[in-house]
């Protein structure tokens, strides 16, 4: 017989070759001294390799104290989340229990007026804010989430190719630190006042920042204020956009006025149209507005002339002036006093029939129509509910079929220590909340601009698939807690999707369980990557 | 090896002592499978949670620490798969091909004996988990290649080649270490 092998002589030393195997090899060994040494120096190498590694003095480790219980089990979890759910919506009930002073009434988040007066400052403040605006005043925020996001970066990728590393690790930088150029006339003040004199005048757009801007000359271009009070006084051939506690315009304004602010005030010629936004939002007697009034606020004056329709979405609607089209009122209340003149039509939206008067000395030209806005049906008695649910949940189906098809890891995801879940519901948070921010400041420069905007994208996919791939691990711990050793996927994404689709639809707690379980899932999802990736990378 | 088998089954009080007394084989059993300190605690609780569940279905007649590395195994290694690599894991296709027939690098156990045990240790972390797994299953746990072959699903053949290249890895790694050792 020939001698052995290396790998023959490995098994035979572990003992494990089959008898008749192991006999012809003890029969060459009687007769090979060198495959008999080779055998004995294998069989010594298992001895060592079983010693080092049963010592057990190589490591320090200290018996933890035994838990009784781990936040392992599924129940444990959704207790978890319905507890929390219903923390957050109890302290949001007691929250919406105390009452607002009167004054701060449009500062309610649960009142229409408050929400509209949010959402719509909100998006002008993005709209019409651009770069100057974020330049001043999230600099400093957008450089800190920036640079948190680039270190974060480099951590996740110091060990991929240093090339990747530092190409990425400049375009974060950059959009740190660029800062687009204007095109426009900036002024700012920190503490004092800012007035454009009687006599000057501005041919650019000016954006002005500080405590107290006064135009009393004239500016050819826009004019954008940030300040405590904003007061126009002088003409403006472009429109005015002021934000502050009291925006007052008195002047004249050739394009339209966009007021935010506590007190939105005009008493000018306004050429265009008007669009206020506040608590106290009001056309006083001698204003003249050639084209439309839009007004949001908690209460809405309407003393002076206005050329178009008047839109009124707010608590309490007096209207004393003239409106030469017609008045859409969408109001708690609404109040038409003498001397007003509407020539047109008065459409009220009101919650109640008699929210609305019309004082006996007050003309109304066109026809007087008042709804009452329905109460809300209950969402669970009608039948698009259910058809949108059932969408809903074949349509988040077929896309975690696919997704697992294409991204088998996620279909692995787990959640199954305290540790995970809380670092999961950690990284989620911050991704759900810090992604959005981070994404529009990057786009506020030209190089952020893809960045921000593919950022922003892979924020609402990554928001649809959170739940999606929650699901797939509830389905599973689910099925595996019923005996099923290995439940089949596209069984457990169904169960786990059902179970979901009927938790976020609880009443009193399902919206927050839905926040708690995407922040969740998208927190699980990106971690199962980030693993992923690192598997691969090594 | 374990000596001590258990007389009878033990009871609900006993379990902190059983805890204490079998709580670094088992943690330094899941450092090595998942190569990871944080990883390895996690689950070694779980797994003495397990074993507390499922007290009962202990068969006296085993040693008590062979039924607690069995189940910290099995954990483990569902933790490997979960991870994402079920697939590759122990997938022996394409990567190399078995050299038993070639020479191959003598056995080292006269090397082996004089590294220090942490040297050997960390080479062996610095394995693929392909070969690093079964590796920890035969001369940790000391199951034969039948009961390594039936723990990960594969065949028993696979298992031997995975073995024997996996040593031959260790041995190369600690060769190379000692070279650059001496020559540094």
């Amino acid at each position: 017989m020939a001698c052995l092998d290396e790998f023959t002589c490995s098994v035979y030393a572990d003992g494990e070759l089959q008898e008749a195997e192991a006999s012809q090899v003890a029969k060459h060994l009687r007769t090979c001294a060198n495959c008999c040494e080779m055998v004995e120096a294998l069989r010594f190498e298992s001895r060592v390799l079983v010693e080092c590694l049963q010592d057990l003095d190589a490591c320090e480790c200290v018996p933890a104290p035994l838990r009784e219980d781990s936040v392992a089990s599924l129940a444990t979890l959704g207790v978890f989340t319905i507890a929390a759910a219903a923390v957050v919506r109890a302290a949001l009930g007691f929250l919406g229990s105390l009452e607002l002073p009167a004054s701060l009434d449009w500062l309610d988040p649960t009142r229409t007026a408050g929400q509209v007066n949010f959402a719509l400052n909100a998006i002008t403040y993005v709209l019409f804010g651009g770069s100057s605006m974020v330049d001043s005043i999230l600099s400093s925020a957008s450089s800190i989430a920036l640079t948190l996001l680039a270190l974060v970066l480099i951590t996740m990728l110091l060990r991929r190719s240093i090339a990747v590393t530092a190409m990425l690790s400049v375009i974060a930088f950059l959009a740190v630190f660029s800062s687009s150029s204007y095109a426009l006339d900036v002024r700012r003040s920190n503490d004092g006042a800012i007035t454009v004199p009687q006599d000057e005048t501005i041919d650019d757009t000016l954006v002005v920042f500080g405590d107290a801007v006064n135009i009393d000359g004239t500016v050819n271009g826009d004019v954008i204020a940030f300040a405590r009070n904003v007061s126009v006084r002088g003409t403006v051939k472009g429109n005015v956009i002021g934000f502050g506690q009291h925006v007052t315009v008195e002047g004249m304004v050739q394009g339209s006025i966009f007021g935010f602010g506590q007190t939105v005030q005009t008493r000018g010629h306004v050429a265009n149209n008007i669009y206020g936004f506040g608590q106290n939002v009001g056309i006083t007697t001698g204003a003249e507005v050639t084209g439309n009034a839009a007004l949001f606020g908690s209460e809405t004056d309407i003393d002076g002339s206005i050329g178009h329709d008047l839109w009124a979405f707010c608590g309490r609607a007096d209207v004393r002036g003239t409106v030469l089209r017609n008045v859409h009122a969408y109001a708690g209340r609404v109040t038409v006093l003498a001397p007003a003149r509407i020539v047109g039509n008065m459409n009220a939206r009101v919650p109640e029939m008699d929210r609305v008067r019309v004082e006996p000395g007050a003309m109304i030209g066109g026809k007087t129509d008042i709804q009452v806005s329905p109460p809300e049906p209950n969402r669970y008695a009608t039948f698009s509910f259910y058809v949108g649910q059932i969408i809903w949940l074949a349509a988040a189906f077929v896309t975690g079929v696919v997704l697992f098809w294409l991204i088998p890891a996620l279909a692995h995801v787990n959640l199954d220590s305290a540790r995970t879940l809380l670092t999961a519901a950690g990284i989620g948070f911050l991704a759900a909340c810090a992604t959005p921010v981070a994404a529009i400041i990057v786009c506020v420069t030209l190089i952020g601009l893809p960045i921000g905007l593919t950022t922003l994208a892979l924020w609402a996919l990554g928001l649809y698939l959170a739940k999606i791939v929650l699901a797939g691990f509830l389905g599973r711990a689910l099925l595996a807690g019923q005996g099923e050793q290995r439940p089949a996927p596209a069984l457990a994404l169904l169960v786990g999707l059902v179970l979901i689709l009927i938790a976020v639809n609880l009443p009193f707690v399902g919206g927050i369980i839905n926040f708690l379980l995407t922040v969740l899932g998208l927190g699980a999802m990106i971690m199962t990557l980030y693993r992923r990736q690192n598997l691969q990378a090594t | 090896m374990y000596a001590s088998v258990e007389p009878q089954a033990p009871q609900e009080q006993d379990f902190a002592d059983i805890y204490k007394a079998h709580y670094r084989r088992v943690f330094n059993l899941c450092r090595y499978l998942l190569n990871s300190f944080d990883a390895a605690e996690d689950a070694t609780h779980e797994v003495f949670l397990r074993a507390q569940r499922k007290l009962e279905s202990y068969d006296p007649a085993l040693p008590l620490s062979s039924w607690l590395l069995g189940i910290a195994s099995n954990h483990c290694i569902d933790l490997l798969r979960r991870r994402g690599t079920e697939r590759r894991l122990f997938d022996l296709e394409g990567s190399d091909a078995p050299e038993a027939r070639s020479a191959g690098p003598t056995p080292l156990g006269q090397l082996l004996a004089a590294e220090r045990g942490d040297d050997i240790r960390t080479a062996l972390s610095q394995l693929p988990e392909k070969y690093r797994v079964p590796l920890v299953l035969a001369y940790f746990n000391e199951l034969s290649y039948d009961e390594i072959a039936r723990t990960l699903g594969l065949a028993r053949n696979n298992v031997a080649t995975l073995i024997f290249r996996g040593k031959q890895q260790l041995r190369q790694m600690l060769q190379k270490e000692k070279r650059s050792g001496l020559s540094g």
